[in-house]
């Protein structure tokens, strides 16, 4: 086990190591390539001096808002969905044909109605974010055992307290891992439409460092963002973990 | 009255999806002709029908066309055999799986979008930087795929054939493959999918060609309806090519008995 961990510790740096061969043995252009040795540090220089960390609390913040609406609408969506069948019977496989199309190729189409604004990227992430979190929220209840509920009947609860008692904390961690698809999917849908319109925080640093050419700014920064998302990735797994077990994966 | 209600039973949710659909229509209607909001970003239903017509009778939509399914084509042929090559050698090798699995794993979950302006740098504007992002797109659904098929090999069958005396082609033919045929057809799914994402928006950023490029010339040139026209038939396009996969997926699944694949999207 203990040479898997130092494989995976020497992966990075062995990938870094090659770019820096090739670019210092200048088998491709010299101007595309920025070397490691200087985008690392590059990178440490921009985060510490806090302009990474504006950037990414930009991002950060477009994530939250359009998780946020997503975690709202999905649980309240969710909820109507299992509560009133027929709504559930006909909406989830709707909701799952638009989750499986390529909806951000329609961000024109909200450019148009929202201008080119943060608001924009927020709306269509919006629609990416909130249908795994319903989805989930409805199978959720749906697969509380009804053993469990009997059980309430017999001891005479009411049907909201069997909700409160029985059936949300047995849904919860199917809940939480919905919420945990939508997270995931509003961060990676951010970046890629700031980069895409050229709006917000890192994305459209990305891009502007694209545009103008500026070598180090541009790997420092797509360096920032995986790492970034690497820890909101792995954080949220973490607390997942942490809070519900390492039992309910969520499923679109 | 018992025939009918049954009747309504079994078509009831098709009924609802299908007037959704109408009254979403409608609402849109409704909110082009009320003329309150900037009327040309709600084109009317028939000034998006017309010009959806006008797009698809044109020659020049077929040269788009023919420009983006070449990014996505060649794109995914890369993918895929760069993709089985490594899902292979992870399949093959314990310790190199346990070190880049996780590795794999996580970058296929990254936008690969924001890798396209270190392609457009070293490949140019233009088909080989699509192709660059359509084989970024297609390769991680591949790998993880080939991955979870070589390890899903029951590894008893291996065995078998070994104490059978099968060579190595005939174990890979008749024990690696049927389990792994599965998954790479449904990772060819997803990877098709993914490539088309990639390619269409690497062609609204920065390309020469494409039904992508297309849509936003429309955007800049604020001719709305064309606009909506060019997304509309890029969605309906999209799937159609994911429902002709899923439906020739089940046939060839059917046809060779192949164990099904999992798919692992983005």
């Amino acid at each position: 086990m203990k040479s898997v961990l130092i494989g995976r510790l020497i992966a990075p740096v062995a990938f870094l190591l090659l770019i820096e061969a090739i670019a210092r043995a200048e088998l491709v252009n010299p101007l595309l390539l920025a070397k490691p040795s200087a985008f690392v540090p590059g990178l440490w220089e921009r985060v510490v001096s806090g302009e990474f960390l504006s950037l990414g609390l930009h991002t950060l913040y477009e994530v939250g808002v359009a998780f946020g609406i997503s975690a709202v609408l999905g649980i309240v969506l969710g909820y109507f969905m299992w509560r009133y069948v027929t709504v559930g019977a006909t909406y989830e496989p709707i909701l799952g044909a638009i989750f499986a199309s390529p909806i951000v190729l329609l961000y024109p189409i909200f450019l148009a109605v929202f201008g080119r604004t943060v608001a924009s990227i927020i709306a269509l992430i919006v629609i990416i974010g909130f249908i795994p979190i319903a989805i989930n929220t409805r199978r959720a209840l749906l697969q509380v055992s009804p053993t469990l509920i009997n059980v309430g009947k017999s001891f005479g609860l009411s049907e909201k307290d069997i909700f409160r008692y029985i059936q949300l904390p047995a849904a919860a961690p199917l809940i939480f891992a919905g919420l945990r698809l939508g997270l995931m999917y509003s961060m990676l849908g951010i970046v890629a439409m700031e980069y895409i319109v050229g709006i917000g925080g890192l994305g459209r640093f990305i891009s502007d460092a694209a545009f103008f050419f500026r070598g180090v700014s541009l790997y420092a920064a797509i360096m920032f963002v995986f790492v970034l998302a690497a820890l909101v990735f792995y954080g949220v797994r973490g607390s997942q973990r942490w809070i519900a077990g390492d039992t309910q994966i969520g499923t679109v | 009255m018992k025939g009918r209600a049954s009747w309504w039973q079994q078509y009831k949710s098709l009924i609802i999806q299908g007037l959704s659909l109408i009254s979403l229509v409608v609402i849109w209607e409704g909110i082009s002709r009320a003329n309150f909001a900037a009327v040309v970003l709600f084109p009317s239903v028939g000034k998006i029908a017309k010009a959806g017509v006008e797009l698809l009778v044109s020659q020049n939509f077929f040269i788009q066309l023919g420009a983006t399914v070449q990014g996505i084509g060649a794109g995914f042929a890369i993918g895929a055999v760069l993709g089985i090559l490594l899902g292979g050698v992870l399949g093959r090798s314990r310790y190199l799986r346990q070190v880049l699995e996780p590795y794999i794993d996580y970058l296929g979950t990254m936008p690969k979008i924001i890798l396209f302006p270190i392609l457009l740098w070293f490949f140019g504007i233009g088909v080989n930087s699509k192709i660059a992002m359509g084989t970024l797109s297609a390769f991680f659904p591949i790998v993880i795929n080939t991955l979870v098929g070589f390890l899903e090999v029951n590894p008893t069958l291996v065995r078998v054939a070994r104490s059978a005396q099968a060579n190595t082609f005939q174990t890979f033919t008749k024990v690696y493959m049927p389990s792994i045929l599965g998954h790479l057809i449904a990772g060819s799914r997803l990877a098709v999918a993914a490539a088309t994402i990639g390619v269409l928006l690497a062609e609204t950023k920065a390309a020469k060609a494409g039904l992508g490029t297309m849509a936003m010339e429309f955007y800049s040139m604020f001719m709305p309806e064309s606009m909506y026209a060019v997304l509309i038939v890029i969605f309906i396009g999209a799937m159609l090519v994911n429902l002709l996969l899923s439906i020739i997926y089940s046939k060839i699944v059917k046809f060779t008995g192949a164990i099904e694949g999992r798919g692992i999207l983005l």
